[in-house]
């Protein structure tokens, strides 16, 4: 791909936005896209839909993801696949009835908490709806399978809205609040991004990132993943909304994995994330990168494992960024309650709104979501956007102020608290859920790091300790190891009981000793509870801020950024894992044999 | 129990390709490959040192590479809906752990992990794409670990299980066999990809004049397979072979709602062998005549009397409802039904019928066969078996797992990389004694309703697949969904296409009714999929007349039709 063009698109961008009109629904497209033609003219055929007195929809939106990507795994030297792909993928919405009162929200009366997705016969959920286009500009073709979708889609719709009355007409429902809001249509053209991949040359990277764990005796998995993607996002709606934009993202992961002499499993990750795969750094830069990984990881394998701890614990901003999306940034997202169903959770996590007004930070710290930038402090932002996948301009949203929880990200369902969307709707595969985008956490009087680390100490010490805990990275989410680390962390806790959210494991975890501010490695702990409301016990933050780009287990997801500093705890308990332990090897690894 | 759904066989893809020399039974030098070497040196190593603390060491270990180049070009209404290449190499280690007689593989017997036989695959792998030495030592070393703790642990389970258990038979559990060597040439994909994107493009584009046919797909899939099989009984294998399939298909919904749809393959085993761009517009055309002329065909209504099997359909009842039943891992798990475990020499079809199952079989009447190979996947060079002798059954369909008096594989372990092998057919080819004309053979039908007193009989001329319930707990029974049927009246008026009607029955009454065949054999190329995965399989088979068949209603959804007319229409 060309750097500069790159550029030029995100200028594109800028400048579009900042001329970004207001559509009304007559418009034609302004430029002669095939695809965006086929998508209004059949939109236009479609809101005639009606299948005797069931009512024709109010509002239908199509979004197209016409996405060329790149994907190559490689492991100790060699290119395990290599996959170019094209792909074009419909999502074809339709609602019946009014924004007060429509099809979606529902979740059949039978519970399980997929309101808005419900679908004939239980069957949909994720993805449902979901229509492969032709890959080619072939306007007859592209109408052909929308108008397919259509059909399915809206007489999915009639039958739902049909089910949802009939519920509702025997149930005190009222009080509740709209299903969808209305939002100011929008119309951004930017020019359609084109893309051709080097291949060979990210082959070639890879084997040279991947050879390095070759020469670890103690690394016995170890994967190295890159997936470039280039996507076309249409968004095309009954409204008026006409978008064209235009995004490349660039992820590449590398995992590993070994075991310790105690036959525990351990491993760590690094991601690099960009835009456009010329922006990663260097290969030399990227080498250094996996051998300082590579030490890392042999270095907690050689670690002593830690005994269970009570006492002062700083979380160094990286880990606290983790920290914040694990127990913040997955809860920001407004939803309604379906219709239908209790207490609804959150996919990826509880809903915060039952906190709203009350305090979950301390009164320093505040945070905000703002998507629209794309950097911050030279890193480059995963989660940032300027449109959200309804449509809507991202908007900047204050979400804790001086410590209590004042917002929450929106899609265009509203909830009891919030009536319309502040640009957060997000989600290409289903039906959009309102979701944090780029989560600034801040503290008004922040320390440097060195100060942080006295304090450390002088918690451990007060309270009769030689050492207090340092904790530099939890376990990411695209690690090899994620799955089955993911497994594990979650039979302790079944065998635990409790719930919700909790924290992924310490990877990095340091003893800081009183006596002379030396640091020692250990491994294996894990936190006691440490749920969303402890966030407020934080007793100090650091003045620096680190990035940390999320993508979704194993990069599935929609993705976001936390910015967080550092913060330090009095007092929180960590304790020795104890899990089954695996085998060693029988056989020598090949890179050890003489 | 449940059905298996697993056990449908879908006619899909194309037949296997013949890329070696003609003489399989030339012993070779070990191949020179340098893949080969490889996994010999990894596998010498491996089978030396494995040992655990207790001094337990695998008695059998295979490295089997199987490394698959695939294009895929499709198109709906004249637009590329997929164009795309992909390739992988997948290494699936075998451990075995115990010894021929008792080993890692036997059947736990009421076992908690769903009865029956171990759905391993503990070791599969995919791993480089080169042939990077460290890198394959380095995937071949994780696999084989894997795998042989799993063996390990299995092997303490099977030792307590057999004091435990009542053993109803007590086969071995691996036979014994020569090792194989032989390097067959490794086969290349070449297709012409533009050329076929052009023209599947084209081909598609027929459907624009039909508003009727809502969804249609004309598509080219080819792969060549490569595999490479080393053993620490030293068999030493390269093969390489290519299965291609042009596939036309088209859908509607008739007016009541019901989902029509039909299919034509082409299959073939070199890109020479695929079809000319006039004959996929020709099978096109038919296939989307076929759609529309099945839109106005009348519902029937659940029926009992005679039938004709066309020799195609035929191909896929018996691969169904007689061809599962005699694989012989089903006549050793006690969940199994085993409808003929103890009918070995016994009268279990018409005395007219043979049925024998031959891999080493590439061409059939002009016809590339997919069931086509060479060596099975445990190395075991393929055989022509004799499986039923005048209706009398004679054995069965075997791999290295033993049954009952038959010691040895017959060439029929078989599975999609990544699973453990299982016994599966190949070629499964049904000749007859008695074989009448197909116009005998009609005329035989029309008595068979007089007789009957049936105004009419059934001609199913095409059968997309079906499915059969071979385990214990379930019925013995199968289905199979015809989607070219046709109502044959005794008084001579002109057939009739009738849709809505599937094929139900229990196997052995089944085959009772079986009354005469034609002269017509014909070939029908699928894809089976069972416990070991999907692998290319052909049937071939004369028409067949039965007495007495049962039908009942096809269930169907209760979609309307669409609401708007389709832009193609407009």
């Amino acid at each position: 791909m060309n750097i500069s063009k790159t550029l030029i698109a995100i200028l594109m961008i800028l400048s579009l936005l900042g001329m970004a009109t207001r559509a009304s629904a007559q418009d034609d497209p302004p430029v002669d896209d095939p695809v965006l033609r086929a998508l209004a003219d059949e939109l236009a055929r479609s809101m005639t839909l009606e299948l005797e007195d069931l009512g024709r929809p109010y509002f239908v939106e199509y979004a197209v993801d016409d996405t060329d990507s790149l994907t190559i795994s490689a492991s100790y030297g060699a290119v395990v696949s290599s996959d170019q792909n094209r792909s074009r993928r419909l999502r074809s919405h339709v609602r019946v009835g009014s924004y007060q009162l429509d099809n979606t929200n529902f979740s059949g009366g039978g519970g399980g908490g997929m309101g808005g997705r419900a679908r004939r016969g239980g069957g949909g959920g994720r993805g449902a709806g979901d229509t492969a286009l032709p890959i080619e500009d072939n306007y007859t073709a592209i109408r052909q399978a929308i108008w397919s979708a259509t059909d399915d889609a809206y007489k999915a719709a009639v039958q739902q809205f049909t089910e949802k009355q009939a519920y509702m007409a025997d149930r005190e429902t009222s009080g509740r609040p709209d299903d969808f809001s209305q939002e100011e249509p929008l119309l951004v053209i930017e020019p359609r991004m084109e893309q051709s991949f080097d291949a060979p040359l990210w082959e070639k990277n890879l084997r040279a990132i991947s050879a390095r764990f070759l020469e670890s005796g103690k690394i016995t998995e170890a994967d190295v993943d890159l997936r470039v993607s280039a996507t076309n996002n249409y968004l095309v709606n009954s409204e008026g909304t006409r978008q064209r934009t235009g995004l490349s993202r660039t992820l590449l992961a590398v995992s590993a994995s070994g075991l310790t002499a105690d036959g525990e499993r351990l491993s760590d990750e690094e991601q690099f994330f960009a835009f456009a795969p010329e922006q990663l750094p260097t290969l030399e830069e990227l080498l250094s990168s996996v051998d300082a990984l590579i030490q890392r990881l042999e270095a907690t394998l050689d670690a002593p494992t830690l005994d269970n701890y009570t006492g002062p614990v700083l979380i160094d901003s990286l880990a606290a960024a983790q920290m914040f999306h694990a127990l913040l940034a997955s809860g920001l997202g407004g939803m309604p309650e379906p219709v239908g169903a209790g207490r609804r959770r959150a996919a990826r996590g509880e809903s915060l709104d039952r906190l709203l007004g009350r305090r979950i930070l301390p009164r320093f710290m505040q945070v905000y979501d703002d998507p629209r930038a794309e950097l911050f402090d030279g890193t480059l932002l995963a989660g940032s956007y300027k449109v959200d996948d309804q449509g809507v301009l991202a908007q900047r949203i204050s979400i804790v102020e001086e410590g209590k929880l004042v917002g929450m990200a929106m899609s265009r369902a509203p909830t009891g608290e919030f009536s319309g969307s502040n640009g957060h709707g997000r989600g290409r595969r289903g039906m959009p859920e309102a979701t944090a985008g780029c989560l600034y956490v801040e503290a008004s009087k922040g320390q440097p790091e060195a100060a942080l680390k006295e304090a450390l100490i002088e918690l451990a010490a007060d309270q009769g300790l030689t050492f207090g805990i340092r904790i530099s990275s939890l376990r990411g989410d695209t690690s090899g190891g994620a799955e089955e680390g993911m497994r594990a962390a979650f039979m302790r806790r079944q065998q635990g009981g409790g719930g919700g959210p909790t924290l992924p494991d310490p990877i990095l975890i340091h003893k800081v000793f009183v006596e002379d501010g030396r640091e020692e490695r250990v491994r294996s702990g894990e936190f006691g509870d440490f749920d969303v409301g402890r966030l407020k016990e934080i007793l100090i933050a650091g003045d620096s801020r680190t990035v940390l780009n999320q993508f979704g287990l194993l990069g599935s997801g929609v993705p976001q950024s936390v910015i967080a500093p550092a913060v330090l705890y009095e007092e929180l308990d960590l304790y020795r894992i104890e899990q089954e332990q695996v085998r060693k090897p029988i056989l020598e690894a090949p890179g050890s044999r003489r | 129990m449940k059905l298996r759904p697993a056990l449908l066989v879908f006619f899909l893809l194309a037949a296997p390709g013949l890329c070696a020399g003609q003489d399989p039974l030339l012993k070779q030098a070990p191949p020179e490959h340098e893949l080969i070497q490889l996994l010999a040196g990894e596998l010498e190593y491996s089978a030396g040192a494995l040992v655990t603390d207790e001094g337990t060491r695998p008695y059998y270990l295979a490295y089997t590479v199987t490394d698959n180049s695939s294009v895929s070009v499709q198109a709906r209404f004249g637009a590329l809906q997929t164009d795309r290449a992909t390739r992988s190499r997948v290494l699936d280690v075998d451990v075995r752990v115990g010894d021929y007689g008792l080993d890692s593989s036997h059947e736990l017997r009421g076992s908690a992990r769903g009865g029956g036989f171990r759905r391993g695959a503990a070791g599969a792998k995919r791993i480089a794409l080169e042939n990077h030495p460290a890198a394959i030592r380095h995937a071949a070393w994780q696999a084989t670990d894997r795998a042989f703790k799993d063996a390990v642990e299995t092997y303490q389970q099977v030792l307590t299980n057999v004091q435990t258990m009542v053993e109803e038979e007590s086969a071995d559990d691996f036979s014994r066999e020569d090792p194989s060597v032989r390097t067959e040439p490794e086969a290349v994909l070449e297709i012409d990809r533009k050329e076929w994107v052009r023209r599947v493009r084209a081909v598609s584009a027929m459907a624009l004049a039909h508003p009727l046919i809502y969804s249609s797909d004309v598509s080219l899939v080819g792969g060549a397979t490569n595999k490479y099989m080393v053993t620490s009984e030293q068999t030493r294998i390269v093969t390489g072979q290519k299965l291609l399939r042009v596939a036309l298909s088209a859908s509607t919904r008739a007016e009541d709602g019901m989902e029509l749809s039909q299919t034509q393959i082409f299959n073939a085993s070199t890109e020479e062998g695929l079809p000319s761009e006039e004959a996929m517009s020709a099978a096109f055309k038919e296939v989307i005549d076929m759609v529309l002329a099945l839109r106005e065909a009348p519902l029937v209504d659940p029926y009992t009397g005679p039938a004709i099997l066309l020799n195609r359909a035929s191909g896929v009842f018996f691969h169904e409802i007689f061809g599962h039943r005699i694989e012989g891992h089903r006549q050793k798990s006690v969940d199994e039904g085993q409808t003929f475990t103890r009918m070995i020499d016994m009268q279990i079809l018409p005395a007219f019928l043979n049925v024998v199952d031959d891999p080493t079989l590439q061409r059939f009447g002009g016809e590339d066969l997919r069931g086509f190979y060479r060596y099975d996947d445990e190395g075991v060079a393929a055989s022509r078996v004799e499986l039923v002798k005048d209706g009398v059954l004679k054995t069965f369909l075997l791999s290295r797992s033993p049954v009952l008096q038959f010691n040895h594989s017959n060439g029929h372990g078989r599975r999609e990389p990544g699973n453990d092998v299982v016994s599966r057919q190949g070629n499964l080819m049904i000749s007859s004694s008695t074989a009448v004309s197909y116009r005998k053979l009609r005329e035989m039908l029309v008595d068979e309703c007089e007789k009957q007193n049936k105004p009419y009989g059934f001609l199913f001329a095409d059968i997309t697949g079906g499915f059969t319930s071979t385990s214990r707990g379930g019925p013995q029974a199968f289905k199979v969904l015809p989607v070219v049927v046709y109502r044959i009246f005794a008084d001579g008026r002109p057939d009739e296409l009738v849709r809505g009607v599937d094929i139900v029955g229990t196997p052995l009454s089944c085959f009772s009714k079986i009354v005469c065949t034609g002269d017509d054999p014909a070939v029908f190329n699928g894809s089976c999929g069972a416990e070991s995965g999907w692998v290319p399989v052909s049937a071939v088979s004369p028409s067949l007349l039965v007495e007495q068949i049962e039908i009942e209603k096809r269930q169907r959804s209760q979609e309307r039709l669409p609401i708007l007319t389709p832009p193609i229409g407009e």
